[in-house]
This record gives C-alpha cells, sequence and structure tokens, in this order.
C-alpha cells in the first residue's frame, strides 16, 4: 500500500511536501519533521539526553532550548533600536494643474501623515475592491487606487515605488520608472494625479 | 537524458489574489539518445499544385534529391506529393543507397499542376508514419499557395489525426500563402513556420530541418501539470525559443493532472514555459502548491519521469513582496506583448488604418529594444523607420517587400532570451 500523509486541511495526501489534493504545505516550513520526536537530542549544556518533542528545558541545569540561555524566565529583549518615523504633508497644489485637469478643490485642508507601517501604499479607497490606502487621495481622480509605495528600509531610510500607476509619479519633477525603488531625502517633493503634490519630511525619533 | 527544471516565480500574493504566474525553463543536457534503438522517420511533403510549375519546382525537385542523399544510413525516410490528391512517390524505407537512387529517380518525373488540398497530403504522410509507430517521426511540407477554402473543414480533421502522430515543420516559398494557415498547422503538429523567399533558398533550409530533426534525441515528451482541487489553468504557452500557446491542447490525465505536448528534444535543447494558474484564495500567511510540473517521456507506453519543479502560492499582507514582478515573468508577458503588438499593427496596415499601425508597430519596437530583441527589431526595421526606439516613435515606410511583411509576421513570435 502507497503511504498516505495527513494534510492540515483533512485529506489523505500522496506527498509528503505538499497535499497532492489541495496542494496546502504539509508541516510548517522549518519546523522539525514530526518523526524526529522520538530521537534524543542531547542538551548542549549539560549533556543529557532528552525528548526531542516534548523538550523545552532541560530538567537538569535548566538550559533553555528556546532562548539558549538558563532559568525559567527568558532575558528581557534588548530594547528595539529608536524608531524613526518619516512623515509626509499632502497639499492640493492648483500650479500642477493641466489645461485638461478639472479644476483643483480649495476647500481640502493639508495632510499630515505619519507613517507608521513598513509599507505604506499610496492610492485612492475603493470599497469594491478593498483597498485601503494609508495615504487616502480620494480627491484626484488621476490616482490609481493602487498607484505607489512608500517602503521603510531596514535602514530606517524611505524608498518610492511607483507599482504601475495608469499616470505616472514625478519625484521632483522627474518621471519615475514604475516597479523602481528610488531612495527618499528630506524635503523631496511628489507630484501625482491632476494636481497633488506629496512633501516628504525626514524621520525623527519618536 | 538528463533534464533540468527550474521554477521563476513571486510566490507572494496579496490578500484575496488568485492567480500565480511562473516560467519554468527547461533544460535538456544528455548525449545518451532514447530513440536510437527504434529508429528515425524523416517525411518529405511538396507540393506540386500548378502554381509550383517552373522555377519553383525545379528547385524543390533539387532540393528533395539532396536532402535525401543527406539522410543518415541508420535513419528511414519517405517521400509523399500533392495537389488536389496526394501520391507516395517512395514509401517509408531505409536510406539504403539502393533506395534513394530508386527515390530520386522516383521524383524526376513530377511535374506541377492541380490545386492545393493539404489534408490528403498530411493524411497520406500519417499512414506512412503508422509504419513505424516507435521512431521519432518528423516532417517537413513545402507549400507555395493557400489550401483551397473547401478543404478547412476536412483539413481540422485531418489536423485531429495527425496530432501526436507525427510533427511537421511547415515552409511557404513565395509569398503567396497564407501565414495564418502553415502557422495552424505547424503549431497543431509542433512545428516551426517559415519563409523561403526565393527557390533557390529551399536546398538550405531543407538540410538545416533534416539536421535539427536528426538531433533530436528523445521523442513525444509530455508536460504534465498538477494543479490543486479548485484550481484553473488558465494559459500554458511555450514562450522561448517561441510563443506557442498549448492551453487548447491539454490532455486531461486524470482530475487535477493534464497533459501538454512537447514533442521531441535534442540533446542540448532548452524551452521556457509560462504558466497562469489560478487557486482557490488563501488567507494571509497560508502557503500552497499551485502547480507541480513534470516532464514525462513516454517510450512503447511507459511513462518515466525526467525532471519536476514546483510552484508556490503564499499569501502575505506585505506589499512590498506582493506588488513585485518577477523578472523572467516580466520578460516573457513582454515578449507575448510584442508578438501581439507586430500582429496587431500588421492588421492595422493591411486594413489602411496608419494611425494604429504606427502606434502598434511603434510600441513592438519599444519593447523589442528594451528586451534586447535585436532579431525582431531587425524585422520591424523594414516595415517601419525608426527614429527614436527607446520612445517607440516610428514611421511606417511607403514602399515594403511582401516578402519581408511576411517574414516579420511568421517570425512575430520569435522571442529573446533574458539578458543577464
Amino acid at each position: 500500500m502507497t503511504p498516505t500523509y495527513p494534510c492540515p486541511k483533512g485529506h489523505a495526501s500522496a506527498d509528503a511536501d505538499f497535499c497532492s489534493d489541495c496542494g496546502a504545505r504539509i508541516g510548517a516550513p522549518n519546523a522539525p519533521p514530526q518523526a524526529l520526536g522520538d530521537q534524543p537530542v542531547k542538551c548542549p549544556d549539560c549533556g543529557t539526553l532528552h525528548n526531542a518533542s516534548a523538550v523545552r528545558f532541560c530538567e537538569v541545569c535548566g538550559y533553555n532550548f528556546e532562548t539558549g540561555g538558563h532559568g525559567e524566565i527568558p532575558a528581557a529583549e534588548p530594547p528595539p533600536p529608536a524608531k524613526l518615523a518619516w512623515q509626509v504633508l499632502v497639499t492640493v497644489d492648483p500650479s500642477l494643474r493641466t489645461p485638461e485637469s478639472p479644476e483643483a478643490p480649495t476647500d481640502q485642508p493639508p495632510l499630515q501623515i505619519t507613517l507608521s507601517k513598513d509599507s505604506s501604499l499610496i492610492g485612492r479607497r475603493s470599497t469594491a475592491r478593498a483597498i485601503e490606502p494609508e495615504i487616502p487621495l480620494d480627491q484626484d481622480a488621476a490616482v490609481s487606487h493602487r498607484h505607489a509605495l512608500l517602503l521603510l528600509q531596514p535602514d530606517q531610510s524611505l524608498a518610492l515605488r511607483d507599482i504601475g500607476s495608469s499616470n505616472g509619479t514625478c519625484l521632483n519633477g522627474a518621471e519615475l520608472q514604475p516597479m523602481t525603488d528610488t531612495p527618499l531625502k528630506d524635503g523631496d517633493q511628489i507630484t501625482l494625479g491632476h494636481w497633488t503634490r506629496i512633501v516628504v519630511h525626514a524621520a525623527k525619533a519618536i | 537524458m538528463a533534464f533540468k527544471a527550474e521554477v521563476y516565480q513571486n510566490q507572494y500574493l496579496a490578500q484575496g489574489a488568485k492567480e500565480v504566474h511562473a516560467i519554468m525553463t527547461v533544460v535538456a543536457d544528455g548525449a545518451t539518445s532514447m530513440v536510437s534503438s527504434s529508429g528515425r522517420l524523416f517525411g518529405i511533403i511538396c507540393d506540386t499544385s500548378g502554381s509550383m510549375d517552373g522555377g519553383k519546382i525545379r528547385a524543390a525537385k533539387a532540393a528533395i534529391a539532396s536532402l535525401i542523399n543527406l539522410i543518415p544510413d541508420d535513419a528511414a525516410f519517405f517521400v509523399v506529393t500533392g495537389s488536389q490528391e496526394a501520391i507516395v512517390r517512395f514509401p517509408a524505407s531505409p536510406a539504403t543507397p539502393q533506395n534513394r537512387t530508386q527515390a530520386i529517380e522516383s521524383i524526376r518525373a513530377i511535374d506541377a499542376n492541380g490545386g492545393t488540398t493539404i489534408s490528403k497530403w498530411l493524411l497520406r504522410a500519417r499512414s506512412e508514419f503508422a509504419k513505424m509507430p516507435a521512431a521519432s517521426r518528423q516532417a517537413v511540407l513545402l507549400t507555395d499557395g493557400e489550401n483551397e477554402p473547401s478543404d478547412e473543414p476536412i483539413l481540422e480533421e485531418a489536423l485531429a489525426l495527425c496530432e501526436g502522430a507525427f510533427q511537421c515543420d511547415c515552409r511557404g516559398v513565395g509569398t503567396d500563402w497564407k501565414v495564418a494557415e502553415l502557422k495552424k498547422i505547424a503549431g497543431r503538429l509542433l512545428g516551426t513556420v517559415d519563409i523561403i523567399a526565393s527557390p533557390q533558398l529551399i536546398e538550405a533550409d531543407f538540410s538545416a530541418i533534416l539536421q535539427k530533426a536528426m538531433s533530436k534525441a528523445i521523442s513525444d515528451v509530455s508536460l504534465r501539470l498538477w494543479t490543486p482541487s479548485g484550481a484553473r489553468v488558465l494559459f500554458c504557452k511555450e514562450v522561448s525559443p517561441e510563443i506557442v500557446d498549448l492551453t487548447g491542447r491539454a490532455r486531461q490525465v486524470k482530475p487535477q493532472i493534464q497533459d501538454f505536448p512537447t514533442g521531441s528534444w535534442a540533446g542540448n535543447e532548452s524551452r521556457d514555459y509560462h504558466f497562469c494558474i489560478e487557486v482557490n484564495p488563501g488567507a494571509v500567511g497560508d502557503e500552497m502548491l499551485a502547480g507541480r510540473a513534470s516532464l514525462i517521456a513516454s517510450v512503447g507506453g511507459v511513462e518515466t519521469k525526467l525532471s519536476e519543479a514546483r510552484i508556490l502560492a503564499i499569501w502575505t499582507d506585505d506589499e512590498a513582496q506582493s506588488t513585485k514582478i518577477e523578472r523572467h515573468v516580466a520578460h516573457y508577458t513582454g515578449q507575448a506583448e510584442l508578438a501581439q503588438s507586430i500582429q496587431e499593427g500588421l492588421e492595422a496596415r493591411a486594413k489602411g488604418d496608419t494611425d494604429a499601425a504606427t502606434a502598434k508597430l511603434g510600441k513592438a519596437v519599444k519593447i523589442a529594444y528594451e528586451s534586447g530583441n535585436e532579431a525582431t527589431a531587425k524585422l520591424l526595421r523594414t516595415i517601419v523607420d525608426v527614429e527614436n526606439p527607446a520612445e517607440g516613435t516610428v514611421r511606417l515606410k511607403r514602399a515594403v517587400a511582401k516578402e519581408d511583411e511576411m517574414a516579420l509576421e511568421t517570425r512575430s513570435t520569435k522571442t529573446s532570451r533574458i539578458t543577464k
């Protein structure tokens, strides 16, 4: 009889890696395979043998297999490096308007947004498509629903990526290549749509 | 014979997304042949309708004679000629010196008259190929004209019968044949199409086809695609060296498993495929297998799996990951757009719609330039004057040779490889 493998969704899979019926991954990506449960593991500190499926601590010396420390209370994590938050100021700038564009609204107050996520979407809200941009520009119809992303890099710098918008994105007056990341600096001006201007303010510690 | 398959994709999908794109590159690598034991049969199918009369039939006869002399000693061959009827000039036989002499003698008396009924030629060739079903089976079909309109429905049936029975490269000599028609025949029979602008070039082209056919080391390979239950294969295309849509050619093996034909492979061949699979959308954090693609060789009814690759889908709320387009996918999506722009541009040009033709062919020039498809760019320059390739600014040429236009139409589906 050919062996079958239980899939998380309840199918009997003929393949060991992914379910042969629904394609779900069998076993978490990096979790140790279940078969290892019966093999003894050695405590790296005192050398006692333990059952791998049950072990979290070494009951002889108190070694913690997950943190590598001793005792039941994990050491406090070092405080995260000071998080820097970039800010953007969204304004309606009638001077950007081209003759074909509709009149710019005059009642739109400037909007200051602090970028709290690693990735912030610039776009227009769409309930039908469940698009909730972090930087909503609903007043400007020439902005794509999914227009561009502001991406916080691991080194806390900020990059701008046009994600295939219909009408493009300009940085300091120059048109961006779609799908390429451009680093931003303090005072950079992003212009898009009919008459939307976004000014970038550099990171300050919060 | 070893096959190496690799998948290039961005497996990250945004929440709710269900389309998975992947490019699979397949490299055959192996000098050992799996077909040498069962033999090789090469078929020559030549048009002898009235329009071939004169220089064309003389050149074709000379080309066939030299082709017969070039066939390797251990291979077999046959010759079928056709007008409104098909005649087996020389039946499938080993390439012995005596058979070669007799075959060349049998074509000497051919003269050109009558109509063009391609379905009958193909069916006659099929019965010759049926004599050596285990051999590697390759034909070349040479014609110079349009198939009789009344033959169209019958040709459709004939193609259905010939699919899998043999592979066939099609060549159109001169400029009176229809590109779409030969593309259809070659597409169904897993062959190539090209124009031979002048009859003197038939001989060189034939020997290139023969050489390619004789280098094939394995025949009847299919691309097997498993998909999860509830998934749908939106398309499966060969995208390199040429765009060939295989979507409609799928054969359901079992539920969730379908086979696409890829024909025979030479020992050093490499091809790329583009899959688009629609799966049931998962929740953020879910990971699933969207497809398992394998290459299956069937030799004498026994299936051997040559290689396998996996197509994944992982749902994420990280837009930086899910919005990226993998560069192989982007490249071949562009190449498909290039072929389509050429097709639409040439159609608009034929209708006299200069604006649409200029726009479409301009776009084609731009893509060809950006993707480094120099061969297609060169063909485009025979139809348009390029002012700025990066911007795609072009002007239609006033006078264009018919053979240049047909060469562009025929070769528009040839793609370039991704630049490293």
